[in-house]
C-alpha cells in the first residue's frame, strides 16, 4: 500500500491503515513527546494524545506537503499545548531579558554522553527552557516561530534559548568534566 | 569543542526510543478514535454503497416509467379533472399534457376569464356534474363549445380525451374560439413566442402557431421564421422545401429559426413549403403541410 493508500484508508476510519500509520511514524512522535515532557508518563500521554489527533484530523491533510511533516508539526504543537495546560495553573516566570547577544555557550564533544543521559538533561530543564530549547535548537524553529508558537516575546524566546544552553553546559560539566580528569 | 544547541541536534537525530508495546493497544480503544471510525465507516457505507444503488434504482425507475409512458414525457392530471373523475365515478383516461402546460393553462385561463365572471371554486363540482351528465349527449366535437351559451358552466362534451384541455379551460368564453382564428390571421407576421397568447386555445390539433411570412432583413422584426407551440411539443421536427423539392432547412429544435438561407447563401423571396411533424398532447403524431413566404 502506498502512503496516500494508507491514509485514504485513515480518512476512512479504517483501524489497519491507523496501525500502518502508527507503526509508520511511532518512533518520530515519541521522540518528540520524550524530548519535550518532563518524565516518561507525560511523554506517553503526550504521544497517545498526538497520535490520536492525528487520526482525527487526517480528513483535513491535503496531500500538499509531507505527510511526516504533518505528523511531526501536529505532535510538537500537541506537546506545547499539553506544556501550556501544565504551566497555567502553575507561575512560571518567563520573565523577559532584552539581550541581543547570547555568548556562544560550548562543550567538549569529545566527551560521550549516552542518550538516554541526554535526555534526561533536556527532560530535567525547567519547562520554558525546555521547550525553547527543543524547539530551537532540535526541532529548527526560528525565535520568531517560538515567540508565536508558545505566546512569548522574541526576546524571552532567545533568552530562554540562551539559558537552557548554559545550564545544559553547566551539568553536563559537572557530571563530566571530574569524571573526565 | 560544540556548541550545545548544536551538540544537543546531532546527538538527537539519531534517537531511536523505544515504544512501549501496549501503546497501541491502548489507543486503539479510545472512544473518540472509535467514535471517528465507526462515523467515517458509516459515511463510506452511504458513499460507496447506498448513494450509487439510490441512483441506479432512480435510473432504473425512469427508464421504466419512461418506456411504459412513450412517448408522451409527463403525465399531469390536473385538479379540477381529478375532481371530475370522483365525481362521474368513471374512470376517464387522464390527458397526457406537459406539465408546462398545465401551468399555462391554468395561468392563462385566470387572465382570459378577468374581464369575464370569476367563477368560484365550487363551480368545478357542478361542472363535473354537467360533464358526466352530458357525456350521455354524445361525442361533440370542440367547436361545439363555441355555441354553447355563455353561463359560467361552460359545458364541455368529454367523450374524448380531447376534451381534458376543454374541461380545464371551461371558464373560456366561447368567443374567443373563433377569435382566436382571426387573431392568428392578423399575428401572421409576428413571431410571437410567447405561449400564453395562443395557448387559450383548448384544442390539441391547434398547437402550433406557424406564422405565413418572415423577412430576412436583418432589422430586428420577423428575421427567422420561427414555429412556436402552445406547449411543449414532442418529437417536432420541420423541413422546409425550395420549389423544386430540394430541403433547405431542416431541424427537430423547435427553437431553431430559419432564417432564409441555404448552404450560407441567401435564398430569393418566394413561397417556400414547410413540412412539420410532431406529437400533440395527446401523443398523436400529427404533420402539417403549409408555405410560408420570404419577403425581402
Amino acid at each position: 500500500m502506498s502512503e496516500e493508500e494508507i491514509i485514504k484508508g485513515c480518512q476512512n476510519g479504517k483501524q489497519k491503515c491507523q496501525k500502518l500509520v502508527y507503526d509508520q511514524h511511532s518512533k518520530l512522535v515519541m521522540g518528540i513527546a520524550l524530548r519535550f515532557a518532563k518524565n516518561e508518563n507525560d511523554a506517553y500521554d503526550i504521544f497517545q494524545d498526538a497520535f490520536l489527533k492525528v487520526f482525527l484530523y487526517i480528513q483535513n491533510f491535503k496531500f500538499l506537503g509531507s505527510f511526516e511533516g504533518w505528523v511531526r508539526k501536529i505532535a510538537v504543537t500537541t506537546a506545547i499545548s499539553w506544556y501550556r495546560k501544565q504551566v497555567a495553573d502553575r507561575k512560571n516566570g518567563l520573565e523577559v531579558e532584552l539581550v541581543d547577544d547570547y555568548p556562544e555557550v560550548s562543550i567538549d564533544d569529545s566527551i560521550d554522553i549516552s542518550m538516554d543521559e541526554l535526555l534526561l538533561l533536556v527532560n530535567e530543564l525547567p519547562d520554558g527552557y525546555r521547550m525553547v530549547f527543543n524547539l530551537f535548537a532540535i526541532d529548527g524553529y526560528k525565535h520568531e516561530e517560538i515567540a508565536e508558537m508558545l505566546n512569548i516575546s522574541e526576546g524571552t524566546s532567545r533568552s530562554q534559548y540562551f539559558k537552557a544552553k548554559h545550564t545544559l553546559q553547566k551539568k553536563i560539566m559537572e557530571k563530566y568534566k571530574i569524571n573526565a580528569i | 569543542m560544540k556548541e550545545v544547541g548544536q551538540y544537543f541536534k546531532e546527538h538527537f537525530n539519531h534517537f531511536d526510543p523505544e515504544i512501549p508495546s501496549d501503546m497501541w493497544n491502548k489507543m486503539k480503544n479510545d472512544q473518540s478514535l472509535q467514535k471517528f471510525n465507526r462515523l467515517q465507516s458509516v459515511k463510506r457505507v452511504l458513499l460507496y454503497g447506498v448513494a450509487p444503488m439510490a441512483t441506479i434504482a432512480i435510473l432504473i425507475g425512469i427508464l421504466v416509467f419512461n418506456s411504459k409512458h412513450e412517448p408522451t414525457p409527463t403525465q399531469v392530471v390536473s385538479v379540477v379533472l381529478k375532481e371530475e373523475n370522483q365525481q362521474s365515478k368513471q374512470p376517464i383516461q387522464p390527458a397526457n399534457t406537459i406539465q408546462s402546460a398545465d401551468k399555462i393553462e391554468k395561468g392563462s385561463s385566470v387572465t382570459s376569464s378577468k374581464p369575464q365572471e370569476i367563477l368560484p371554486p365550487q363551480n368545478n363540482v357542478t361542472i363535473a356534474n354537467q360533464n358526466s351528465t352530458s357525456k350521455e349527449t354524445g361525442h361533440t366535437n370542440t367547436n361545439t363549445t363555441i355555441e354553447l351559451p355563455k353561463t359560467q358552466a361552460v359545458v364541455t362534451p368529454k367523450s374524448d380525451n380531447k376534451n381534458a384541455y376543454s374541461t380545464v379551460q371551461q371558464k373560456e368564453i366561447p368567443k374567443t374560439k373563433p377569435e382566436n382564428t382571426t387573431l392568428r390571421e392578423t399575428q401572421d407576421n409576428v413571431n410571437d413566442v410567447n405561449p400564453k397568447n395562443t395557448s387559450t386555445n383548448p384544442d390539441p390539433d391547434k398547437m402550433l402557431f406557424i406564422p405565413t411570412g418572415f423577412t430576412p432583413n436583418n432589422d430586428g422584426h420577423n428575421d427567422q421564421f420561427f414555429v412556436t407551440a402552445d406547449w411543449e411539443v414532442c418529437e417536432f421536427e420541420i423541413i422546409i422545401f425550395q420549389r423544386g423539392g430540394g430541403i433547405v432547412f431542416k431541424t427537430k429544435d423547435i427553437n431553431l429559426g430559419w432564417d432564409g438561407t441555404f448552404n450560407g447563401t441567401e435564398l430569393p423571396q418566394g413561397a417556400y413549403a414547410y413540412m412539420i411533424t410532431y406529437k400533440n398532447s395527446l401523443g398523436d403524431s400529427k404533420r402539417v403541410k403549409g408555405t410560408i413566404n420570404l419577403i425581402r
